[in-house]
C-alpha cells in the first residue's frame, strides 16, 4: 500500500485511525498499541505475505536474540557477544541475500569468467531501513543502553507503518518509550500531522511526479550511448536533484505527519539541505537519521576521528562507500558514495587549511554565496552516479555536462519548463522547510523563536491552503489512461 | 490570527472535501467519457469525443451498465464487424455488447471476458482472433490497459478496490480537463464512431481527421505499421509467452478461453481471420509466432 494512493487516504488510514483514537481515548492503551501494531502488519502485508512472513520471522529471531542480551546484562561476556555477533551478522546475511545476491554473482562472473545462474528473489519493501535499526537496538541492548523494552512495543517499534518502508531510521531510544502512549494526546499533534502529510503529499504527487518529466529523455539517451547536449544533460541532472530532494523530503514529511496523527513524534529527516555551504553542514541536513546511523554504529566504531588525520578520512571513506552500496546494489552507488567520502575528506582539510592561508574571517553575503554553490554543483555531480542506468552512461551524462556534447538547443519540450525549474530552485534555496512551516522544529537562528512560525501555521489561511493541496493531490493521484494505440 | 488546532483540521478536511466534491458532482454530471451516463433523460446515447481515445475505459463501464449476456471479444474486426443486431445471437436484443476494440491483445481480451462475467453471468460470447494470436504470443497488455477498472470474479477485495478507481477516475484531473474541453468543444457535431452496443460503426469508419489519412492513406497505414511493430519492440516480450489458464497450466489462449467457458456454461464461437500487413511485419520483429 502506498500512502499515495486512495486506498490508503480513503480507507486504511481513517479506519486505522478512528479505532486507535477510539481506544486511546477510552483509557485502553495497550489495546491502542496492539490495534496500531496489527494496522501495520496489515499495510505491510498487503504489498505481500511473503515479505511479511519474513518481517515476523526477523521481528521474532531479534526479539529472542535482544530479550538474550538483556537477560545475560551483567552476566558472561562471551555469551553476550555471541548474542550481539549471531544477530548482527544474521540481519545482514538476510539483507545481503535479498539485496546484493545477484550483484555479488555478477560482478564474480565478470570477474572469473564463470556462468552464473542469477537468484530469483524480490526485494522485501524496507528491508534495508528495519534491518538497520534492529542492528542498532541489538548493539545498545549488548552496550545496556535499552531501558524500555517490552512486546508490544517493540512489535511497533519494528513495524510502525508510516516509518516502515522508507524511513525515517528512528532509534529505538525515540520511539519505544512514546508507543505506551502514556497521557494524553498533545492539543497540535493531529492538526500539526495533518498539514505536514498534506504538505508531503504534494511534494512527492504535484512536484517531484511533475519534474520527472525532465529527467528521463537525457539520463535514457545516456543509457543508449547517446551524447546528450550540455543543456540537456544540465537540466536532467538538476531536475533529478529536485526530484530526488522534493519526493524523499515528501516522503518523509508524510511519515512524520502519519506518526504525529498516532501522536507519535519521528525524528526530522531532511532541514534544507540544499542551502547547505558545505558538504559536512549537507549530510546534517540530507537523509539526517541514516547519517546518525552510520555516525554512530559505523564511523564511530571504525574509530572516528580518534585515531588521527589518515584514519579519520579512511574511516570517512569507508563509511561512506557502505552508504553508498545501502542505497542499491551498483557500481554506480559505490561511486556516488564515494565520490561524497571524498568530498567529506577535502571539506575537513579545507576547514583545518583556512586559519593556515589566512581565511579565518567572518562570512558575508559572497562567501556563502560562493560556499553554497560549491556545495550544491558537488551534490548535484554526484547524483548522475545516483541516477545513471550504469557507468557508462553516468560517464556519458558527465562529458555532457562538461560541454563534450555541444550546446544543443536551449529549450525544453515541457511547458514552462525552465520557470518550473527556476521557481523550485529559489523554494529549495531560500523557502523555509515543511517543517519549519509546520512549526515542528529547526530554528535556524536562536533568535527567531519557534512559536512564530507555529501562530502562522495554525492560521485559517494556511489551513485553507494545506486543504486545497489535499484536494489537488487527490485529483492528480490517477490519470486516466489514454488510448494509446488509437485508430490501428 | 490563530485557531483553535481542531477547528484548524475540520478546515483542512472541509476545504478538501469541498474542492473534490465539487469536482466530482461536476464531471459525473458532464460524464466526458460517457462511464454513468446518468443524465441523459432523453434516452439518447449522447456523443462522448473524448471517450474515443479511452475506449478500454468506456468499454468497461458500458459493460457494468449494460450487464450483457451476450459479448464479443476481439481487435478492431470483430469491433467493425460483428453485428449485435444479427438474428443469430441467441440472447435478446439489449442483453448484447460488442466489448472487442482496436488492437486488444489476449490477455485484455482475458480481462474483459472476466469483467464481463463478474457483472453478470454470460451465455454466449464471440471471439475473433488473428491467426497470429492462435500460438503463445501476445500474453501481455498494453501500456493503456487498466486492470484496476476491471472487475475478477470471486475477488471481493480486487472488486472493491474497483469502487476506489471508479472514485479516483471522478475527481481526477484529466477527467476534469476532458469535462472542461466538452464544456467547450461540445460533440463537435460529427457522426458517433461507437454505438450504444459497443460496435464500432462501420459507416464513419474511415473518417479521419488528421491530415495524414486525408493526403494519403498508404502513408497513414504504414505509420501505423511502424507504430505496432514499435510498440511490440518496446513492449512486447523477446520470446513467446503463454497464457496460464486458471488451474496453473499455460496453454494458448483459445484453449484457455474455452475451458473458461466449459467451466461457467458459457456457449463459445471462435473466429479465426488471417493476419493482415502489420502483423505480418511485427511477429518476425518481436519473436512472435
Amino acid at each position: 500500500m502506498l500512502f499515495n494512493s486512495y486506498l490508503f487516504i480513503l480507507l486504511f488510514l481513517p479506519a486505522a485511525l478512528f479505532i486507535f483514537h477510539a481506544l486511546r481515548s477510552s483509557g485502553q492503551h495497550r489495546m491502542a498499541t496492539a490495534a496500531l501494531a496489527f494496522a501495520s502488519l496489515v499495510f505491510y502485508g498487503w504489498w505481500s505475505v511473503q515479505a511479511l512472513l519474513l518481517l515476523l520471522f526477523l521481528m521474532a529471531a531479534n526479539y529472542t536474540l535482544v530479550w538474550g542480551l538483556l537477560r545475560s546484562a551483567g552476566g558472561a561476556a562471551r555469551l553476550r557477544l555471541a548474542l550481539l555477533v549471531t544477530g548482527v551478522a544474521g540481519n545482514l546475511l538476510v539483507l545481503g541475500y535479498f539485496k546484493y545476491a545477484n550483484f555479488f554473482l555478477e560482478n564474480w562472473s565478470a570477474l572469473f569468467g564463470t556462468k552464473v545462474d542469477f537468484v530469483a528473489v524480490v526485494l522485501p519493501l524496507g528491508l534495508s531501513f528495519f534491518t538497520f535499526q534492529k542492528i542498532a537496538l541489538l548493539v545498545d541492548a549488548y552496550q545496556g543502553r535499552v531501558r524500555h523494552f517490552d512486546v508490544l512495543g517493540y512489535i511497533l517499534f519494528v513495524s510502525f507503518f508510516p516509518q516502515l518502508i522508507a524511513g525515517p531510521i528512528v532509534h529505538h531510544s525515540e520511539v519505544m518509550p512514546q508507543f505506551a502512549l502514556n497521557g494524553p494526546m498533545r492539543k497540535t499533534d493531529f492538526a500539526q500531522g495533518l498539514m505536514l502529510f498534506a504538505i508531503g503529499l504534494s511534494k512527492k504527487v504535484l512536484v517531484a511526479d511533475t519534474i520527472a518529466q525532465f529527467v528521463g529523455p537525457a539520463f535514457d539517451a545516456a543509457a543508449l550511448g547517446q551524447l546528450p547536449s550540455v543543456v540537456q544533460a544540465w537540466t536532467a541532472t538538476v531536475a533529478y536533484t529536485l526530484q530526488l530532494y522534493f519526493d524523499f523530503s515528501g516522503y518523509s514529511d508524510m511519515a512524520i505527519g502519519l506518526a504525529l496523527l498516532f501522536g507519535i513524534r519521528l525524528p526530522p529527516n531532511f532541514n534544507s539541505p540544499y542551502k547547505a555551504l558545505n558538504i559536512i553542514e549537507f549530510w546534517r541536513q540530507w537523509h539526517m537519521t541514516l547519517s546518525r546511523f552510520l555516525r554512530d554504529y559505523l564511523y564511530v566504531p571504525l574509530g572516528g576521528n580518534r585515531h588521527g588525520e589518515v584514519r579519520r578520512f579512511a574511516n570517512l571513506l569507508v563509511t561512506m562507500v557502505l552508504g553508498g552500496l545501502w542505497h542499491g546494489a551498483a557500481w554506480t552507488f559505490v561511486l556516488w558514495g564515494a565520490l561524497h567520502g571524498i568530498f567529506l575528506a577535502i571539506n575537513h582539510l579545507w576547514i583545518a587549511l583556512r586559519p593556515h592561508i589566512g581565511l579565518i574571517g567572518p562570512s558575508n553575503f559572497f562567501t556563502r554565496l560562493a560556499s553554497r554553490t560549491v556545495t550544491f554543483v558537488a551534490v548535484v555531480t554526484a547524483w548522475v552516479f545516483f541516477r545513471a542506468a550504469d557507468l557508462n552512461s553516468a560517464v556519458l551524462i558527465l562529458r555532457a555536462m562538461a560541454g563534450y556534447g555541444g550546446h544543443g538547443e536551449a529549450t525544453m519540450d515541457v511547458a514552462y519548463g525552465p520557470e518550473i525549474l527556476v521557481t523550485l530552485l529559489a523554494i529549495v534555496w531560500f523557502a523555509p522547510n515543511s517543517l519549519e512551516l509546520t512549526g515542528l522544529c529547526f530554528r535556524r537562528e536562536p533568535a527567531a523563536p519557534n512559536r512564530i512560525r507555529f501562530a502562522g501555521a495554525m492560521s485559517p489561511q494556511w489551513a485553507v491552503i494545506c486543504g486545497l493541496l489535499l484536494a489537488l493531490c487527490l485529483m492528480s493521484l490517477t490519470q486516466v489512461s489514454e488510448f494509446l494505440y488509437f485508430q490501428f | 490570527m490563530r485557531i483553535d488546532p481542531r477547528f484548524h483540521v475540520v478546515v483542512v478536511l472541509a476545504t478538501a472535501s469541498l474542492i473534490c466534491g465539487s469536482v466530482l458532482l461536476f464531471n459525473l454530471f458532464v460524464d466526458p467519457f460517457g462511464m454513468y451516463r446518468l443524465f441523459e433523460t432523453d434516452g439518447s446515447h449522447a456523443a462522448k469525443p473524448a471517450a474515443y481515445r479511452r475506449v478500454k475505459l468506456a468499454k468497461a463501464y458500458d459493460l457494468r451498465r449494460v450487464e450483457p449476456e451476450a459479448i464479443v471479444l476481439g481487435t478492431s474486426r470483430s469491433h467493425v464487424a460483428l453485428r449485435m443486431t444479427h438474428d443469430g445471437w441467441k440472447v435478446p436484443l439489449g442483453r448484447r455488447y460488442n466489448a472487442a476494440f482496436d488492437g486488444a491483445t489476449t490477455k485484455e481480451m482475458d480481462a474483459y471476458l472476466l469483467h464481463a462475467h463478474a457483472v453478470h453471468p454470460l451465455r454466449q460470447v464471440v471471439l475473433g482472433l488473428d491467426f497470429w494470436q492462435l500460438g503463445y504470443g501476445a500474453a501481455w497488455t498494453r501500456k493503456d490497459f487498466d486492470p484496476s477498472i476491471l472487475f475478477e470474479p470471486e475477488k471481493p477485495l480486487h472488486n472493491a478496490a474497483v469502487y476506489a478507481t471508479d472514485l479516483s477516475l471522478l475527481v481526477s484531473i484529466d477527467t476534469t480537463k476532458a469535462s472542461i474541453a466538452l464544456l467547450r468543444n461540445g460533440d463537435s457535431g460529427g457522426p458517433q464512431w461507437l454505438a450504444p452496443d459497443g460496435q464500432r460503426l462501420g459507416d464513419v469508419f474511415f473518417r479521419r481527421i488528421e491530415p495524414a489519412y486525408s493526403s494519403s492513406p498508404g502513408s497513414y497505414f504504414r505509420d501505423i505499421d511502424r507504430q505496432e511493430i514499435g510498440f511490440m519492440l518496446d513492449t512486447g516480450p523477446a520470446v513467446p509467452t503463454a497464457e496460464k489458464t486458471r488451474d496453473g497450466r499455460f496453454s494458448p489462449f483459445p484453449c484457455v478461453f474455452r475451458l473458461y467457458c466449459q467451466n461457467h456454461r458459457i456457449l463459445p464461437r471462435q473466429r479465426y481471420r488471417p493476419a493482415n500487413l502489420h502483423n505480418t511485419c511485427s511477429c518476425p520483429s518481436t519473436g512472435n509466432r
